[in-house]
């Protein structure tokens, strides 16, 4: 069994992408968008911050949707969910978008992968929120020590402390579901493990199916290339502040031009049932209807360079 | 039918330089007068570890 390590893709192998593209290209920068929960992502300034600090020092990088995540494009997709989609507005600027994921599980979108850093990660704030509005948080009660925290980390002021009519609990934090946008920053901060997220199966394929239809939006009219690392692949997605042990062995590196063959060539050779351990989440639903809104294809031929 | 690519290889033995040669076709194609967005996620802030006084 390796050891455990922090998991996003080292910028040693980044660096080397970078420069053959910046040479051929007009332009070349990182981009990625500012974050829901509360991190040093959530703000553009600190998010380069740590890009930076984790060794990402080559390159211009933008966080395309602004200091505050407000800087948006709109982008009509005529999905089953949405008309238009809510992108971050330095995207407009380039015509071209290299993607290059980290596969990983992860516990609301069954898997990260291409689609879920172009459809998640390409959204702005109010994007995000829309993707996430598929999950409803719970608190329990009895299990709630009314420490505020969650009140504190809670990016929208969603939750509040409230007396109870629970017996011998006077009071505990309540979540206004109307504010809340399911970021879920608020599970991890609880120090009781009070806060938690229903995982039916109903929220997490909506929120698939929400990543897909924004990933047909960031993408649509642009010349794009995937590259999926199969390598270090952990249970938990890069987001998490904590090192993690790989699931399985490594596999390799993916390329294509088709961001639902890439993924579906990634979970076949990694095998579905790795990121179902625990969750009877399908994580091909997001690849499922990928497919059915035209951003790309299931079938594919596997070519071994 | 969509094509793709895989490269195999391991954390540990993954060469930067080679990983770059392998994409170099896919990347020539692409890049060629373009104005370019690599799309990444950066990782979170590591944690800092206070030594125990």
């Amino acid at each position: 069994m390796r050891k455990k390590s922090n998991t996003h893709l080292k910028p040693e192998w980044i660096e080397p992408i970078y420069s053959s593209v910046a040479e051929k290209s007009k332009d070349c920068v990182l981009m990625d968008c500012t974050v829901l929960y509360n991190s040093p992502r959530a703000l553009a300034s600190s998010h380069i911050k740590v890009a930076r600090d984790n060794g990402f020092n080559f390159a211009p990088i933008v966080i395309a949707d602004g200091e505050r995540g407000r800087e948006e494009m709109m982008i009509k997709v005529d999905g089953k969910i949405f008309d238009e989609v809510r992108v971050g507005g330095a995207l407009e600027d380039y015509d071209s978008l290299l993607v290059v994921s980290h596969m990983t599980g992860h516990l609301g979108a069954g898997y990260g992968g291409a689609l879920k850093n172009v459809g998640m990660g390409l959204g702005n704030k109010a994007g995000k929120m829309e993707m996430h509005k598929a999950f409803r948080l719970k608190i329990r009660r009895r299990e709630c020590i009314a420490c505020e925290k969650c009140v504190e980390d809670c990016p929208v002021d969603a939750i509040k402390i409230k007396s109870s009519r629970i017996p011998g609990i006077s009071e505990s934090a309540n979540i206004d579901q109307d504010r809340c946008v399911g970021c879920g920053g608020c599970v991890g901060t609880c120090p009781e493990g009070a806060i938690k997220i229903p995982w039916t199966a109903a929220p997490r394929k909506e929120l698939q199916r929400r990543i897909a239809e924004y990933a047909k939006g960031a993408l649509k009219d642009k010349n794009a290339l995937f590259i999926n690392f199969l390598l270090n692949i952990t249970k938990k997605c890069d987001c998490v502040n904590e090192k993690q042990r790989p699931m399985t062995d490594d596999i390799g590196v993916l390329i294509s031009n088709d961001p639902v063959a890439v993924d579906q060539a990634s979970l076949d050779l990694i095998g579905k049932r790795t990121f179902q351990l625990r969750e009877l989440i399908d994580p091909e639903i997001q690849i499922k209807h990928g497919e059915k809104i035209g951003l790309g294809e299931r079938k594919y031929e596997l070519t071994e360079l | 039918m969509a094509n793709v690519y895989l490269w195999k290889t391991d954390v540990d033995s993954i060469d930067p330089e080679e990983l770059a040669g392998k994409l170099e076709p896919f990347l020539e194609d692409f890049s060629k007068n373009r104005r370019i967005a690599l799309k990444m996620h950066f990782g979170e802030k590591k944690k800092q570890h206070t030594p125990k006084t």
